[in-house]
């Protein structure tokens, strides 16, 4: 599936782009007026909130069964300060760019392979559904061996966008993570597929 | 004289506030300013156990009994209002609190009154909004001292302010539009002297006017207290009256300006989250005009002062001015002299703010309508609403924070829009999951406007 170019990418974020091929960044602080200065990728950068799935004696990870799952503790780092990621541990960040994501593109999260190579995996669950908007939650886990230092405004990855053809319709079921600010773990919905088999 | 128990009690107190209040601070707040106003909290506790311990060894001797005991009962009560002010602020740290608003919010505010600020949010355990500055809290109890020695090592220069929102409704960022109020509040005391004299000035003017109606509310005061209708007991009742008439007057006046401040920030946003923050309590008190007075007194500011934009907003504007029928009953016959009171000022506070408040409603009408008519509709899409302003950055500034939540309230107010929105995005069967969206859009925008300040700010070299 080919990344979709500089020059569309441009294209997408103008205002005059009709809205179910439009593509908007916020805040986005400089943007780019020609296509010899874009990039073929859009840099995310770290938002302020995290979210830690605490470890408690009576409880595991159950999706399915949602009242069951995992407590979580929220932060909020200010910019300037930051938030230590022992190895071993995983946290729920977002970005600080809201993305509102047309019907007829998908994007990939690409963690920034300076912080990788530090062992910071930033993303798990790594494609981002088309017609979705919000920040986006990132599963940030330390693979390394040494704490690293989470910096909220740090540049932390990229979206790499892809066509979707045909386009969703206008009137498609959207994901359910639309119009969220903060880290989620979200709730699983099962389809019908998923009810039959876990019930055969 | 103060005894060695009461002493001894009192030191225990301090200690133990001492003790609180560090641990505390030691809590993981994303902000420095908690902490400064706890320092000043502490340098202050830490001012009245050394005074105690002078006393305490000056004066326990045979003669020094009144002086002790002065000095016990002006510590006991510095004390007391120490932990008073440590509790409206050591609920300062919970992630429920949205974080994000803070930064805008003291933009806003530094915007609004030209001065250096800096907003602090508590969840409140009342519903209702609340304000406080600090540095005024601190200069009003004679602790002015304190508050320099620690701001001054910190190297701020700004005051805090504690915004109480109602812990209840923490997540809903519409409803924040009252935080222009609170800002009003702020405003009024920047300008106490000249407010104060207009306010004097129509104060005066009512008592006269209502003169003979005050006397026979005196006189039927003064019957009913135990030795009935005595020329003392009416002289008494006369300067209680008027003292009561002045206060209610100051009080009342002051609750209207930052009203005034905030219709004319907000127009029919800030009454909206008026009306649903204060539904159902309409009676007036000492410090608060009834609602409906309150209410009224806005709609005909607005209509009178930017009668394009109510022409704009059709329909909208109708509904929300005739949307309520409840009233408060008068049971004090002074709230109908602080009524005339109220409707006298406005005149005046017009004038005033019409100097002093940059309003986004006096940009061009047309302007101002295309931008929220745009605002709207990325609303519509998902989109904050400040991803506008990245095209249009004349609105990077206090205006166009003030838009976005007009924007927001116009859009939540828009019955057909907000339902086809909250079909469109599948949350029929939780309409609070469309609001929460709402919020999070606002809470975005606004982040995002006052980062792209801060970034103009420092590209162009500009004051912050």
């Amino acid at each position: 599936m080919p990344v979709i170019s500089p020059q569309e990418l441009l294209n997408r974020m103008r205002s005059d782009m009709p809205w179910s091929q439009r593509i908007v960044v916020d805040p986005q602080f400089e943007i780019p007026v020609e296509v010899s200065t874009a990039s073929a990728s859009i840099d995310i950068h770290l938002g302020n909130r995290f979210n830690i799935l605490h470890r408690r004696r009576d409880i595991e990870h159950d999706p399915l069964a949602p009242e069951a799952d995992v407590a979580t503790e929220e932060f909020f780092v200010s910019f300037g300060d930051k938030f230590p990621l022992h190895p071993g541990h995983l946290v729920l960040g977002t970005t600080l760019e809201w993305f509102r994501f047309p019907l007829d593109l998908m994007a990939d999260v690409v963690g920034r392979s300076i912080w990788g190579r530090r062992g910071l995996l930033i993303a798990s669950a790594t494609a981002i559904q088309p017609g979705s908007a919000g920040t986006i939650t990132l599963e940030l886990s330390n693979l390394g061996e040494i704490p690293v230092s989470l910096t909220p405004g740090v540049s932390i990855g990229q979206l790499f966008f892809h066509m979707v053809e045909p386009p969703l319709r206008s009137d498609s079921k959207l994901t359910s993570f639309s119009g969220f600010l903060r880290p989620t773990l979200g709730h699983y919905k099962e389809s019908e597929i998923e009810k039959f088999l876990l019930t055969v | 004289m103060a005894s060695p128990w009461q002493i001894e009690c009192l030191t225990y107190r301090i200690n133990s506030l001492v003790a609180e209040i560090q641990r505390v601070s030691k809590k993981d707040h994303p902000y420095n300013e908690p902490r400064v106003v706890y320092e000043a909290l502490l340098s202050v506790l830490d001012g009245r156990a050394k005074l105690l311990k002078d006393y305490v060894q000056l004066f326990q001797l045979p003669g020094g009994e009144r002086s002790l005991q002065n000095c016990y009962e002006t510590v006991a009560r510095d004390v007391a209002i120490v932990a008073e002010v440590f509790s409206l602020v050591d609920r300062v740290d919970s992630a429920r609190i949205p974080f994000e608003i803070l930064r805008p919010l003291s933009w806003a505010a530094r915007e609004l009154v030209r001065g250096k600020y800096r907003v602090v949010v508590r969840l409140d355990p009342i519903f209702d909004y609340t304000f406080m500055s600090t540095r005024m809290v601190f200069e009003n109890r004679g602790w002015g001292a304190d508050w320099l020695k620690v701001t001054q090592k910190h190297k701020i220069a700004h005051d805090v302010l504690l915004l109480g929102i109602p812990s209840a409704y923490a997540h809903a960022i519409l409803l924040n539009a009252l935080a222009a109020h609170e800002l009003g509040h702020l405003l009024f005391n920047t300008q106490r002297q000249q407010l104060k004299d207009i306010i004097t000035l129509v104060f005066r003017q009512v008592f006269q006017k209502h003169n003979l109606k005050l006397q026979d509310y005196v006189a039927r005061r003064a019957r009913g207290l135990p030795g009935g209708l005595t020329q003392d007991a009416y002289a008494n009742e006369s300067a209680d009256v008027y003292r009561l008439a002045l206060s209610i007057t100051m009080e009342w006046c002051s609750e209207l300006y930052s009203d005034l401040v905030a219709t004319r920030l907000l127009g029919p946003a800030y009454i909206a989250a008026f009306d649903r923050v204060l539904i159902g309590r309409w009676q007036p008190t000492e410090s608060h005009p009834p609602n409906d007075l309150r209410r009224n007194l806005m709609i005909t500011y607005f209509e009178k002062n930017f009668p394009q934009i109510v022409a704009n907003s059709g329909e909208l504007w109708a509904s929300l001015k005739n949307g309520l029928s409840e009233s408060a009953r008068y049971v004090d016959e002074l709230w109908t002299f602080g009524e005339e009171v109220c409707r006298s000022a406005v005149a005046p506070f017009t004038e005033t703010l019409t100097k002093i408040v940059n309003t986004p409603f006096s940009e061009p009408p047309e302007e101002f309508s295309s931008l929220i008519s745009e605002m709207q509709d990325h609303i519509d899409n998902l989109s904050p609403p400040s991803a506008v302003l990245g095209e249009k950055s004349m609105w990077i500034n206090s205006n166009g924070f003030w838009s976005m939540f007009y924007a927001a309230w116009y859009f939540r107010l828009n019955r057909a829009r907000f339902e086809s929105f909250t079909r469109r995005y599948q949350w029929q069967d939780s309409p609070s999951d469309a609001e929460d969206a709402l919020s999070n859009l606002l809470l975005q925008g606004l982040r995002s406007l006052e980062l792209k300040f801060r970034f103009k700010a420092q590209k162009t070299g500009m004051r912050e």
